[in-house]
C-alpha cells in the first residue's frame, strides 16, 4: 500500500490499541460504500463482520487483521460464513497484513486453503485471493484511509460510526 | 516395471572385464529359477552386482554387514586384458581396447533388447563417466541420457526401488528391517506406493522451509528498501525547509501563486531600474511554467548586473572615494602644519633669547679661553702647593723652632709654619678648582646653545619636508582650480565641504538601489525556494506511484507465481498424502495376505502364527508411517532374532516381487546368498518359496555348493537351471563351467 496510508494505519494502530481491528472494519465498510455498495451491514459484537451487496453480489467477510505478516484465523471464524453460505452469500476472509507491501486480500472461503488456529502468513494466501476486488478494495481504502484516517485516530469507531451513519446504505447491527 | 518391462525378459548376462571375469562370458538364463552356484570369490556375487552395475552405473557400496565393497574400485580389479565387448551398444564388438563392460539382453514380444554399459580403461584416470547403451527392438540405438530416458519409459526400475524392492544383496535382507529409511523403502514398495513416495518426495524437496524463508526475506527486503525510499529525507523536505527558512509557508505555495510573485518580481525590477535611470531590460511577465525558471536564472544575475552599469550610483561612489582621500590627508596634514608652525616658534625664540650661531659661537670660544686660563691657574697651584710641601720638608729637615730668617726661637714653629702653608695652599687650589668648575660649566652651557640651535633647525627642516609632501599629495586631489592655491589645506577643506554635499545629495539614491537589489535578491530566494518546493513535489508524487509501476507488478507477479508454486505444491503434497493414505489402506490386507503367507513359507505355519507378523500403518495431514508389529499390535522388530529378520526381509521382498508380477511389474529377482542366518527349516522353507515364485517371475539366486542349492536341486518342481562357476584362477579370472547334461532342464 501507499506508505501514506501504511503509515496512518499505525498512527490509527497505536491510538486505538484493541479495537484497531474493529477501526480497519469499518474503514473497509466505508471503502465498500464508496466503492458502490447498495448495503453495508456491520456488526461490533457477533456475526459475519460485514455483509455488502456490490456489484448484485451478497458478499459476507469476516475481517483480518495482523501487526506484521501473519494473520490468526479460528474455526469461529468461519461458521458465521458458512451459514451465509448457504443463503446465497459470496463468504469471503478480508485480510490485511500489517507490513507496508500488505495490501487487501480478499479470499473465498471455501477455496482458500486454511490451516485453521495457527498464524497464516498473508503472503502464502495470495494464490487463492479475489485479485480483482482485492486491488478495487485496496485502491479505494487509500482514499477512505487519507479522508477520514485522522478521525479514526481521534475519534475511533464513535467517530466512524457517525460519518458511517450519514449514509443511506449503511446500518450498523 | 511397468507394462513395458513386464514384457521384457531378462535372456543373458554378458560380461567383460568386470571384477573377476576377463574374458567375454555370457551367461544364459532362463524362465524359472536360475541358480549360480560357486564357491567363495568364483564370481557369484559379480554376475549379481554386473546386472545392477549396468542397469544403474552403481553396484552395491555396503553389505548389510557394514563390510564395504569398494566401489569403482572393485569393477575392474581382478580383470585382465584380453579382448572383449568393444562397442557399447553391440556387445558381440570385440574391439580390444581394454575397457569394461556389461551387456543385458532381454527377450521382448518384438525381439531383443540390448542394454550395455562401458567403462573405458583410462576412464578414471580422464575423468571420463561410463556410458549406457541401448539397442532396442527396432535396431534403433540409444546412448546416454537418450538410454537413460528409453529405460524410464519402459518401466525399468529406479535405484532405490531396485535397491528395495528388486534385489537382495549378501547380508543386507535384514538390513532392510533395521534402517529406517530402508524399510520405509521396502515397505512403500510392497504397497505399492513407489510412485507416490517419489512424487511426495519431490515435492517436499520444492516447497521447502528454506523456500518460504527465502520469500519472507525477500519481502523483508522489499517492504524495508520501501519504507527507506518513503521515509528518506527527499527533495520535498529540503526545499520545504528551506522554505521555511526563507519565510515562505510551503503549505501555501502553489505554481500559480509563484507565477504572480515572479510577476511582482519583475515589476519591482523594471521600477527600481527606472529610478536609477539605467538602461537594462526586463522579462515581461511569466505566463508558462518554464518561464518560472528562466525568470529566476535572470532574476539571480540581476543585481549583478545593476551594480556592474555606470549611473547616479557609480559617481557617488567616486565622490565617496575622492570624500575619503580628501579626508584622510586633511588629517594627516593639519598636524604637519602645527609642527611646522611650532618649530618655527621655538627657532624663533632661541634666536631673541640666545642669538644667532655666531655669537653663541663667539660665547663658546670666550668660554673656552676662560677654561684655559683656570685650567692653567689651577695647574699652577699645584706646583705651588708642591713647593710649599718642599718647603715644609726642609723645615722638619732642620728640626729647629729658631726662625732661620730672625733666628728667633718660636715654639713648634716647624708644625705652625706646616699648619699655615696647607691652610694657604689649600685655600688656593679650592679657589681654582671652582673657578675651574665653573669655566668648564660656561663651555657646556655655550655648546649646548649651539647645538639646540642646530636641532631646532633640523627640526623645522623636517617638518617642512612632510609637510610639503603632503600638500603636494594633496593638491594632485583638489579640482584643477585650486591645484595651485596658496593654501591648499583651506583649499581641501572646501573641496571636501563640497563633495560631502554632494554625497549627501546622492547617498537616498544610492540605499534606494543597495534596498531594492537586496529586496529583489531575497525575493528571488523565496521564489526559487517555492519553486523547488513545487518541482519536489511533483518528484516526490513520482516516487510514492513506484507501487503502481509497471515493475513493481511485475514484481508483484512473480511473487504471486513462485508463491503460488510452492502453495500448488503443499497442496498437491498433501493430496499426495492422501492418496497414499487411501493406497496403502487399500492394499494393506492384501499385502499383510503375501507377507504372512511367505513369511509362513519360510518358518513354518506355526511360527508364523505365533509372530503374527502384520504391517501397519499411520497416516496423518503430512505423512504415512509404516509399522511391522506382532498380532498384539507390538512392535515385533526389536525382538526378532537374525533368521527371523532374514525371513521376514525376504518375505517382504517375495511379497513385493509377486504384487509386482500381478500388477506387470518385473521379470526377474536377483539373490545374493539369500541363506545366509537360516537353519535348516527356514532353508527349506525357502526352496519352497523360490520354488512357489517360479510361477511368477524369474529368479537369479547365487548360492554356494550345499544348503539351499542341494534343496532346490533335489526338491524344486518348477523350471531350475543351474550355472556353475569355477573358482576363480589367477589366469583365467572367473568362468562359468559348460552346463552339465540335465542341470539346466526343466524336470
Amino acid at each position: 500500500m501507499r506508505y501514506e496510508t501504511w503509515k496512518k494505519l499505525d498512527e490509527i494502530r497505536a491510538a486505538t490499541q484493541k479495537d484497531f481491528g474493529k477501526v480497519v472494519q469499518k474503514l473497509l465498510a466505508l471503502t465498500l460504500l464508496e466503492l458502490g455498495a447498495t448495503r453495508v451491514t456491520d456488526r461490533a459484537i457477533q456475526g459475519i463482520d460485514i455483509e455488502a451487496r456490490l456489484d448484485d453480489r451478497d458478499l459476507a467477510m469476516e475481517v483480518k487483521t495482523g501487526e506484521s505478516s501473519t494473520v490468526r484465523v479460528g474455526s469461529k471464524d468461519l461458521k458465521g460464513l458458512d451459514a451465509r453460505r448457504s443463503e446465497g452469500y459470496t463468504t469471503l476472509l478480508a485480510v490485511l497484513g500489517g507490513r507496508l507491501i500488505d495490501d487487501w486480500q480478499l479470499l473465498p472461503v471455501p477455496g482458500t486453503d486454511l490451516k485453521l488456529n495457527s498464524d497464516l502468513e498473508v503472503t502464502f494466501l495470495r494464490p487463492y485471493m479475489d485479485r480483482a476486488l482485492g486491488d478495487r478494495v485496496s485502491a479505494a481504502f487509500v482514499e477512505i484511509v487519507d479522508r477520514y484516517g485522522i478521525a479514526a485516530a481521534t475519534g475511533g469507531q464513535l467517530a466512524l460510526n457517525a460519518i458511517l451513519e450519514q449514509h443511506e446504505h449503511y446500518a450498523l447491527a | 516395471m511397468s507394462d513395458g518391462g513386464a514384457r521384457l525378459r531378462l535372456r543373458s548376462i554378458e560380461l567383460q572385464r568386470f571384477r573377476g571375469f576377463r574374458a567375454r562370458t555370457r551367461v544364459v538364463l532362463h524362465d524359472g529359477i536360475n541358480v549360480l552356484v560357486g564357491d567363495n570369490g568364483s564370481g557369484k556375487s559379480s554376475v549379481c552386482n554386473a546386472i545392477e552395475w549396468c542397469l544403474f552405473g552403481r553396484e552395491v557400496e555396503t553389505k548389510g554387514s557394514g563390510i564395504p565393497e569398494y566401489k569403482d574400485r572393485e569393477i575392474r580389479h581382478r580383470s585382465n586384458d584380453a579382448g572383449g565387448m568393444g562397442n557399447a551398444v553391440d556387445p558381440m564388438d570385440d574391439g580390444d581396447d581394454g575397457h569394461t563392460a556389461v551387456a543385458l539382453v532381454f527377450a521382448g514380444p518384438d525381439g531383443e533388447v540390448t542394454l550395455t554399459r562401458t567403462r573405458d580403461a583410462d576412464a578414471k584416470a580422464n575423468g571420463r563417466d561410463d556410458r549406457l547403451g541401448v539397442l532396442d527392438a527396432t535396431g534403433a540405438a540409444h546412448a546416454g541420457v537418450a538410454a537413460e530416458g528409453w529405460l524410464a519409459a519402459h518401466g525399468f526400475p529406479s535405484w532405490t526401488d531396485w535397491r528395495s524392492s528388486y534385489c537382495q544383496h549378501q547380508e543386507d535382507a535384514r538390513h532392510r528391517l533395521l534402517d529406517d529409511h530402508s524399510l520405509r523403502a521396502s515397505l512403500s514398495a510392497l504397497l505399492g506406493l513407489e510412485e507416490l513416495v517419489d512424487l511426495r518426495n519431490r515435492l517436499d524437496a520444492v516447497k521447502t522451509k528454506s523456500h518460504v524463508k527465502v520469500v519472507k526475506r525477500v519481502e523483508a527486503q522489499q517492504s524495508e528498501d520501501l519504507l527507506d525510499l518513503a521515509t528518506a529525507p527527499g527533495p520535498v523536505d529540503e526545499a520545504s525547509a528551506l522554505c521555511a527558512r526563507l519565510g515562505v509557508d510551503p503549505q501555501r505555495v502553489t505554481r500559480e501563486g509563484a507565477r504572480g510573485d515572479a510577476t511582482r518580481l519583475l515589476d519591482s525590477a523594471r521600477d527600481l531600474g527606472r529610478e536609477l535611470g539605467l538602461n537594462v531590460e526586463v522579462p515581461e511577465s511569466v505566463t508558462a511554467p518554464n518561464d518560472l525558471a528562466e525568470v529566476i536564472a535572470w532574476a539571480a544575475g540581476w543585481p549583478a548586473l545593476v551594480r556592474s552599469l555606470p549611473g547616479k550610483h557609480s559617481r557617488l561612489t567616486g565622490l565617496r572615494k575622492t570624500a575619503g582621500e580628501l579626508s584622510a590627508l586633511i588629517l594627516e596634514i593639519e598636524p604637519l602644519a602645527q609642527q611646522v608652525t611650532r618649530a618655527e616658534e621655538a627657532l624663533r625664540a632661541s634666536l631673541e633669547r640666545d642669538g644667532d650661531r655666531e655669537r653663541r659661537a663667539q660665547a663658546l670660544s670666550r668660554a673656552r679661553e676662560d677654561f684655559n686660563r683656570s685650567h692653567a691657574a689651577r695647574k699652577a697651584a699645584g706646583t705651588l702647593r708642591a713647593l710649599l710641601k718642599d718647603a715644609t720638608g726642609v723645615l722638619n729637615e732642620a728640626a729647629s723652632d729658631a726662625c732661620p730668617v730672625c733666628e728667633s726661637v718660636v715654639p713648634d714653629l716647624t708644625g705652625k709654619v706646616e699648619i699655615r702653608l696647607v691652610e694657604l695652599s689649600s685655600q688656593v687650589v679650592t679657589t681654582l678648582d671652582e673657578a675651574c668648575d665653573n669655566a668648564s660649566q660656561a663651555v657646556q652651557s655655550a655648546e649646548q646653545q649651539v647645538t639646540a640651535l642646530t636641532l631646532l633647525e633640523t627640526q623645522l627642516t623636517n617638518a617642512r619636508g612632510h609637510l610639503e609632501s603632503k600638500t603636494g599629495a594633496l593638491r594632485t586631489r583638489l579640482p584643477e582650480a585650486d591645484a595651485e592655491a596658496v593654501d591648499p589645506l583651506a583649499a581641501a577643506r572646501s573641496a571636501l565641504e563640497t563633495t560631502a554635499a554632494e554625497i549627501d545629495r546622492l547617498e537616498p539614491l544610492l540605499h534606494t538601489r543597495d534596498q531594492g537589489l537586496d529586496q529583489h535578491q531575497q525575493d528571488t530566494e523565496r521564489l526559487a525556494a517555492a519553486a523547488r518546493y513545487l518541482d519536489a513535489l511533483a518528484g516526490q508524487s513520482k516516487r510514492v506511484d513506484v507501487i503502481t509501476l509497471p515493475a513493481w507488478r511485475e514484481y508483484q507477479d512473480s511473487l504471486d507465481a513462485l508463491v503460488s508454486l510452492l502453495v500448488d505444491c503443499d497442496s498437491l503434497s498433501t493430496l499426495t498424502n492422501d492418496l497414499l493414505c487411501r493406497r496403502s489402506e487399500e492394499r494393506l490386507s492384501v499385502v499383510n495376505r503375501n507377507l504372512g503367507k511367505y513369511f509362513s513359507m519360510i518358518t513354518g505355519e506355526q511360527r508364523a502364527a505365533a509372530r503374527g507378523l502384520t504391517v501397519k500403518t499411520k497416516a496423518t495431514a503430512t505423512r504415512l508411517s509404516y509399522r511391522v508389529v506382532d498380532a498384539h499390535g507390538e512392535p515385533l522388530l526389536p525382538i526378532l532374532n537374525q533368521a527371523s529378520l532374514n525371513a521376514i526381509a525376504l518375505a517382504v521382498l517375495f511379497a513385493q516381487a509377486e504384487d509386482r508380477a500381478e500388477r506387470g511389474g518385473p521379470a526377474f529377482l536377483v539373490l545374493d546368498d539369500p541363506e545366509q542366518s537360516l537353519d535348516a527349516d527356514h532353508i527349506a522353507g525357502l526352496a519352497r518359496v523360490l520354488d512357489h515364485l517360479t510361477t511368477w517371475v524369474p529368479v537369479i539366486v547365487a548360492l554356494p555348493p550345499g544348503g539351499l542349492e542341494t534343496r532346490l536341486r533335489d526338491y524344486a518342481s518348477g523350471s531350475k537351471h543351474f550355472i556353475r562357476l569355477n573358482a576363480w584362477d589367477p589366469t583365467t579370472g572367473s568362468t562359468i563351467r559348460p552346463a552339465a547334461t540335465g542341470e539346466a532342464a526343466s524336470p
